[in-house]
């Protein structure tokens, strides 16, 4: 049995479609066989849906489509999905349970969000508790502690890290070169 | 972080932002309008309940729900309304990034005022996003793309703290008078005051007061009155600033990981986080709390209006301000507080959906990420 993705679209209202409603693309997922003789078009063929498939009413009020809605309606198919426009030779289609495929999350834009809302969470703190947005305060003191307090304290505390550590000299004869060096 | 921060999460709005008002989008908006009211409603009571420990009066009544004279988070949610209510007309529009620019540097002749201006200042952002192509993404992580991009950010941000830190700063230096051949302590300015530095002050000045005037010129910080907004100069001003936010931003994304981290559960709850912290940070309490110790600390009293500016409480800030994050973007915060975060508005206004009986929504999904509540309703 063929594989329905129903997609909505903007395209429902303000295109002369009627009923005015919601316009349903049934996309019919193709078959292996299909793939392998055509790998770049996605879908194998489209039918159109005037109305929500999941309505009881709605379907009984969708039709087949006819040459009329294919020519006002393809050119602005064709633009969406990428998809190549294809003949709609297909029955209309109408799985009961279908459901609209939700876009892809773009895990970078939550990502961002993530690092953005640290940030403004930072701001204000630092707005309420060290008036950080008064032009004359600026963090001034603040960033210079950052900048050449927290560095320098870290690479102190790595070099005496790094100092317990048994050396080089340590480990090979003291009459090495790096140890008279 | 005034040319990226907020500018950004506009875009990202309006990018994932529909370009159609359904039923089910209209009953989002008004489920933002919902949540705007409680937390409007909560700040305020945390302002009276503040102002009373503190021993200051405070007008009790009207509620400040819809202009507030201080700046307030909830600006973001009802630009947000607005924009999205408006989206799908202005992308019928012929030029809608053009329109949403006019009126916003038009915003700055106009009596908008304090969460108001926003509204208009940052709409361009959010056009902006709900302009930019799905696949723009794929084309920012190209490398001849990004490596560039995320440098300039990053060299941009770097020579900003370098200045804000250093640019004013002297080093004592010995010197010989030529008169008197006597040795004399003088000072000497900085690498960075010889290379612009002594312009950062204006410049960082500058920047403070269009970001004021950006929103609505809030009357504590830079003390820039409406009035001064309303000029030609300030108008260059906003243009700069339009321009100048867009490589920064882009630079950002840049340097945004790709793949599912820690990152993205908080980048899911960002909402909860955004509404919720001033509750946890700036509540009467703590506030009395931390502003007792900076005052113990300094040996003076601080308060709002008299900073604590050294390097320690910024210290303490970073990891204060992560923790409260990190805390507020747990299932356990969801669970708690979605109530006034999600208020069940499909459910108690239009009979939709099932009564919120089990707990936070999206509680059932167990280990998989909760559904989107984040600036996209």
């Amino acid at each position: 049995m063929a594989r329905h993705v129903v997609v909505r679209t903007v395209l429902g209202r303000g295109v002369g479609v009627r009923p005015p409603k919601l316009l349903w693309f049934v996309m019919v997922r193709r078959s292996r066989w299909q793939k392998r003789r055509s790998p770049r078009r996605f879908v194998s063929s489209r039918c159109l849906v005037l109305g929500d498939p999941r309505d009881r009413r709605a379907r009984s009020l969708s039709r087949p489509t006819t040459p009329a809605d294919i020519d006002e309606l393809m050119p602005k198919v064709s633009s969406i999905g990428g998809a190549a426009s294809s003949t709609l030779g297909e029955p209309l289609l109408v799985p009961a349970a279908a459901a609209p495929l939700r876009a892809k999350r773009l895990e970078l834009l939550d990502n961002a969000k993530a690092v953005l809302i640290s940030s403004v969470v930072l701001y204000h703190s630092a707005v309420v508790y060290s008036s950080a947005d008064r032009p004359e305060v600026r963090m001034r003191s603040s960033l210079a502690t950052l900048l050449t307090g927290f560095p320098m304290r870290a690479l102190a505390l790595l070099l005496t890290h790094t100092a317990r550590l048994p050396s080089a000299c340590s480990m090979q004869s003291p009459s090495s070169p790096a140890c008279s060096r | 972080m005034k040319l990226v921060v907020m500018p950004c999460f506009c875009m990202i709005s309006g990018h994932l932002s529909p370009a159609t008002i359904e039923d089910r989008h209209a009953r989002g908006l008004v489920k933002v309008l919902a949540t705007y009211l409680i937390f409007q409603g909560l700040y305020f009571a945390m302002k009276v309940v503040a102002f009373t420990l503190a021993g200051f009066g405070v007008q009790k009544l009207p509620i400040e729900l819809f202009n507030p004279p201080q700046q307030v988070v909830t600006w973001f949610l009802l630009a947000l309304i607005i924009w999205r209510a408006s989206l799908p007309t202005m992308l019928r529009t012929r030029v809608p990034m053009l329109i949403s620019l006019l009126m916003a540097h038009g915003a700055l002749f106009a009596d908008l005022g304090v969460n108001h201006q926003n509204v208009l200042s940052f709409w361009p952002f959010f056009v902006g996003g709900a302009l930019v192509p799905r696949d723009a993404w794929a084309q920012l992580n190209r490398p001849d793309v990004r490596r560039p991009l995320a440098a300039s950010f990053v060299t941009c941000a770097l020579s900003l703290a370098l200045f804000s830190a250093y640019a004013e700063q002297r080093f004592p230096t010995l010197t010989t008078a030529p008169d008197t051949s006597m040795h004399v302590l003088t000072t000497t300015p900085a690498l960075f005051h010889r290379y612009g530095g002594q312009h950062f002050h204006d410049a960082f000045y500058q920047l403070t007061r269009t970001y004021a005037c950006f929103n609505g010129s809030p009357p504590d910080p830079s003390g820039v009155k409406l009035s001064e907004c309303s000029s030609m100069r300030e108008l260059g001003r906003r243009a700069t600033f339009y321009v100048a936010s867009l490589p920064l931003m882009a630079g950002f994304l840049c340097l945004m990981p790709r793949q599912s981290g820690w990152l993205t559960t908080p980048g899911h709850l960002s909402m909860y986080v955004y509404l919720l912290h001033p509750v946890l940070l700036f509540n009467p309490w703590v506030l009395k709390t931390t502003f007792d110790a900076l005052s113990a600390h300094y040996g003076r009293e601080v308060t709002v209006w008299s900073p604590a500016t050294d390097g320690s409480v910024f210290f303490l800030l970073i990891p204060a301000s992560l923790l409260a994050c990190a805390a507020l973007s747990t299932p356990w915060a969801r669970m708690l507080l979605w109530p006034l975060v999600e208020p069940p508005i499909d459910w108690l206004l239009f009979g939709v959906g099932p009564p919120p009986t089990a707990g936070a929504p999206g509680a059932a999904n167990g280990a998989k990420l909760p559904r989107d509540v984040s600036f996209v309703v």
